[in-house]
C-alpha cells in the first residue's frame, strides 16, 4: 500500500492511497504506519478518502497501530467512505477512535486543541 | 412440449441470475473476486449500499476460509456462487479445508469497556456478517464446508 505523508503544524497527515484496506493490504499498512510512528510522529491523522473498502482485517490493523503508538500519542481518522464508516459503527470502534468528516475539519479542530 | 420447456427456461432465467467463480485460497485472489462480484451486482442494478455490504460480508467469510479452513495454505479451492432473485441476494461459499463447526454463538463486544491494551484487533468478522445479513446457514457437505449468506432486498433494489 502506498501512503503519502505531509505535516501540518505538528499533525502528520497520512493519506492512504487505496483503494482497499483489507486482509491483503493489512500487513503492509501496519509496516508503513509503524515506520512513520517510529520516525517521531506523535499525532497521526489518517486520510481515508481514497479507501473505498475496508474489512475487519483492515480495522484490526488500525487498532494494532493505535496500540503500538500507545496512549501518549494520538491517532485520528478523517474522510471515511460510507462502508468504512459502517464497519466502525457496527463494531463500535467509532467510540474508540476520533473520526472526522474531512481532513480540513480535523486539522482545524486539532489546531484549536493545541492553541 | 418443446414450447413449455422454453417457457420454463425463460422463467428460470428471469427469476434467478447466478455468478459462479472458483478461486485459490489467497488473499489477493479474495480481493480480486470481490471486485468481480461487486461489478456483476452493479451491472444488474443492485444499489450501491447493498453491493458494499455484500462485499463486506463476503470478504469476512472468505477471509475466515483462508485463515481458518486453509490456515493460509495457498492451494485450497474456494467455490463461490452469488445468486440474485427478486427480493433476495445470496452468497454460497464452499471450501475443502479443515472441518468447521459452524458460526460461533453471538457475543456482544462492548469495546468501550476494554482497557487500551486489551482493545480487540480481531474477532469482528461474525458480528459484521450477522449485522448485515438476514440469514446465515452452514452445512458440512461431505468433506466440504458450505456457508450460505442471505440478504433480503427491498423491491427497489431487486433484479431489473
Amino acid at each position: 500500500m502506498k501512503v503519502e505523508v505531509s505535516n501540518f503544524g505538528g499533525i502528520t497527515v497520512v493519506r492512504l492511497c487505496g483503494p482497499r484496506l483489507d486482509a491483503a493490504q493489512s500487513v503492509r499498512f501496519k509496516e508503513a504506519l509503524r515506520d512513520i510512528s517510529d520516525r517521531g510522529a506523535d499525532h497521526i491523522l489518517l486520510d481515508m478518502s481514497c479507501i473505498q473498502f475496508m474489512d475487519s482485517s483492515g480495522l484490526g490493523a488500525i487498532v494494532t497501530v493505535l496500540k503500538q503508538m500507545g496512549q501518549a500519542k494520538t491517532l485520528e481518522l478523517a474522510a471515511l467512505s460510507p462502508i468504512v464508516a459502517k464497519v466502525f459503527a457496527l463494531t463500535r470502534m467509532d467510540q474508540i477512535f476520533q473520526l472526522h468528516q474531512t481532513v480540513d475539519g480535523a486539522l482545524s479542530s486539532g489546531a484549536k486543541a493545541v492553541g | 412440449m418443446s414450447g413449455a420447456v422454453d417457457t420454463g427456461q425463460r422463467v428460470a432465467k428471469v427469476h434467478e441470475l447466478r455468478l459462479q467463480i472458483a478461486i485459490r485460497s489467497v488473499q489477493t485472489e479474495v480481493s480480486r473476486v470481490l471486485g468481480r462480484i461487486t461489478d456483476w451486482l452493479g451491472k444488474h442494478g443492485i444499489n450501491r449500499s447493498y453491493v458494499e455490504e455484500l462485499e463486506l460480508v463476503t470478504a469476512e467469510a472468505l477471509n475466515n476460509v483462508v485463515e481458518h479452513a486453509y490456515l493460509y495454505a495457498e492451494d485450497g479451492e474456494i467455490r463461490i456462487v452469488v445468486a440474485l432473485r427478486p427480493g433476495k441476494l445470496q452468497v454460497q461459499i464452499t471450501d475443502g479445508g479443515r472441518k468447521f463447526d459452524g458460526p460461533p454463538p453471538e457475543k456482544k463486544m462492548d469495546v468501550e469497556k476494554f482497557s487500551f491494551e486489551e482493545l480487540p484487533e480481531g474477532g469482528f468478522g461474525w458480528n459484521l456478517i450477522r449485522s448485515l445479513t438476514d440469514e446465515v446457514a452452514f452445512e458440512r457437505a461431505g468433506e466440504k464446508n458450505r456457508l450460505t449468506l442471505t440478504r433480503n432486498l427491498p423491491e427497489t433494489a431487486s433484479v431489473d
